[in-house]
């Protein structure tokens, strides 16, 4: 007979956990905020339609520049850390250390224009179609479009990456417009190219029974299939967009945006071994890109509880400390390679990693299991 | 401030960088996922809708993070999110059950790797008989028994009086005592 508040029961009901970590948080937040947009998406079109019926009814166009007019300039105050700075409009912009400076050059209801004139800093940018909001790096002038993006001072120009939504550079001679995980030196003609030549460095990992090759990849296919597949990947319908890509694998460009599309497509439809080539193809191509620490964290969970190959996974995940070694994967990163290479038999390995582990995350969440897999007790 | 004026900003102290805004959703999410997944996992019995569940909550949380006045308040009002998605989950299984679309859980997997074979059997039978509950019971017996809330807790998460917790409670206790399964 069941008793359900026997001390057996209790007993038994402490055992429930939940296998959660740091990239299971981070996949998932990423997924929370591609259907955050896509909502948003469908709420700005909503809007624009009302917007449009209420002017083919006979509300005035006219009123509305009268009450940009009237609109006063967004006030600006340096926030409490003294970290960066908070604009009324509910835009950010936030230093990333200490030598970091911007100066606000102009604050009025058209326009906020800013210079970063040491070290790399954050924006967070409210859109707001009725004024601009720029960043100066000396000749290079990044204009945003409504986003949230980091602009880093170079000796010869500015690297910029975008988290979200566009900006556009220009620099004297040019000018591009970079979306949603894209990244760039610029002036372009210095930039060096991002993506690290294939087999380059101690941490090469080879596509290990690669389902589509680079060509099938690249291989284009038809505009409405892509657009097909995009949208239902995007939607989080990962089974319908799996198989409009495995019966035409040109669905996917060569962009980290697209290609992660696809292995999320893959991985979370079933199909683990497939989703690998993709995320390859991001550590090997996009290694610059925010998008490449999770893909080779990904890549090692896949490799290692998946497909049965640690060997390989405690590459992928040594490859997510060489890519951002301060990241936010970082410590679960070098816990799961120590895990994977114990797996793999690798026993130095493994206890030499779960040393550095130790040493680094005395507190750390997985202490515990790492001693196990340095074989410490 | 008028065009031409310029304001230089240079950081002060060593202190570690922290996001401008107070309740930035990322670093809630961060902060939270895992107490959302613990809760949403006690009280649903399996992991597989889990993912869904998470996003879920926060989706619904950044629609009303903004107008949180108290960041105190964030921890349980993402709690309450929780036990209504998931409340609304357990419903719709269990009409999916009804027609056959959905198949029962093996709830002993929720269990962790240090369980033994017994203690797993208790889990999956402590979970068999709460799908004999209504979901209001179930939730509240959950929150006492595997979660360990208090009975104010939990009538703050579910949004009602702390006296309707404990009838729940107590009609909760006489059906797994009267129609539990046998091990």
């Amino acid at each position: 007979m069941f008793e359900p508040t026997s001390e057996k029961v209790e007993e038994a009901l402490r055992h429930i956990q939940v296998q959660w970590d740091v990239a299971r948080t981070e996949d998932n937040l990423r997924l929370a905020r591609q259907r955050i947009r896509r909502r948003g998406r469908t709420r700005v079109a909503v809007a624009a339609l009302l917007l449009g019926v209420a002017i083919a009814t006979g509300v005035s166009y006219r009123l509305l520049p009268g009450v940009r007019e009237a609109g006063k300039a967004p006030s600006v105050v340096q926030d409490s850390l003294g970290h960066g700075l908070r604009f009324s409009d509910g835009s950010l912009a936030h230093l990333l250390d200490d030598r970091s400076q911007v100066e606000v050059a102009v604050v009025t209801a058209r326009a906020i224009d800013l210079r970063l004139t040491v070290g790399r800093s954050e924006f967070d940018v409210v859109p707001d179609p009725g004024r601009t909001f720029t960043v100066h790096v000396d000749g290079i002038v990044v204009r945003v479009l409504g986003t949230r993006f980091r602009v880093e001072r170079e000796d010869r120009g500015a690297y910029v990456s975008v988290y979200r939504g566009k900006v556009e550079v220009r620099w004297p001679g040019g000018a591009r417009v970079l979306a949603e995980g894209q990244t760039g030196h610029f002036p372009e003609e210095i930039a060096e190219p991002q993506a690290s030549p294939e087999g380059e460095g101690p941490h090469k990992i080879e596509p290990a029974a690669p389902v589509l090759s680079a060509a099938e990849i690249s291989r284009p296919a038809a505009p409405a299939s892509r657009a097909r597949f995009r949208a239902l990947a995007t939607r989080g319908r990962y089974a319908e967009a799996y198989r409009v890509l495995a019966g035409a694998p040109g669905v996917v460009d060569s962009g980290a945006e697209d290609l992660m599309l696809a292995a999320d497509a893959a991985r979370l439809s079933g199909h683990p071994a497939e989703a690998t080539p993709y995320l390859e193809r991001i550590v090997r191509k996009y290694r610059g890109d925010v998008r490449a620490p999770l893909a080779a964290f990904t890549l090692g969970r896949i490799l290692l509880y998946q497909l049965g190959r640690p060997g390989e996974a405690a590459d992928a995940f040594a490859l997510v400390r060489k890519i951002l070694p301060e990241g936010p994967l970082s410590s679960d990163a070098l816990a799961r390679e120590a895990e994977a290479a114990d797996r793999a038999g690798q026993r130095e390995r493994a206890r030499g990693l779960a040393e550095a582990y130790v040493a680094k995350y005395p507190s750390g969440r997985r202490l515990e299991s790492v001693r196990r897999y340095g074989q410490f007790e | 401030m008028r065009s031409g004026i310029h304001l230089r900003l240079i950081p002060g102290g060593q202190a570690p960088i922290a996001p401008v805004e107070p309740l930035d959703f990322d670093r809630v999410f961060r902060e939270h996922a895992a107490y959302v997944a613990a809760i949403g996992l006690k009280i649903m019995g399996r992991d597989d809708d889990l993912d869904d569940l998470v996003q879920e909550v926060f989706i619904e949380a950044h629609r009303g993070l903004g107008r949180l006045r108290e960041p105190g308040a964030l921890k349980s009002w993402l709690a309450r999110i929780t036990v209504r998605r998931t409340i609304r989950k357990l419903r719709r299984t269990r009409v999916l059950m009804l027609f056959g679309l959905d198949a029962p859980s093996d709830y002993a997997e929720i269990a962790d790797v240090s369980a033994t074979s017994d203690e797993r059997a208790q889990v999956a039978l402590a979970y068999r008989s709460l799908e004999r509950l209504p979901v209001a019971e179930r939730v509240v017996w959950v929150l006492r028994h595997v979660e360990g809330e208090s009975l104010d807790d939990i009538a703050q998460i579910c949004a009602c009086s702390k006296s309707t917790v404990q009838r729940w409670l107590r009609l909760a206790q006489k059906t797994l005592e009267q129609r539990a399964p046998h091990v």
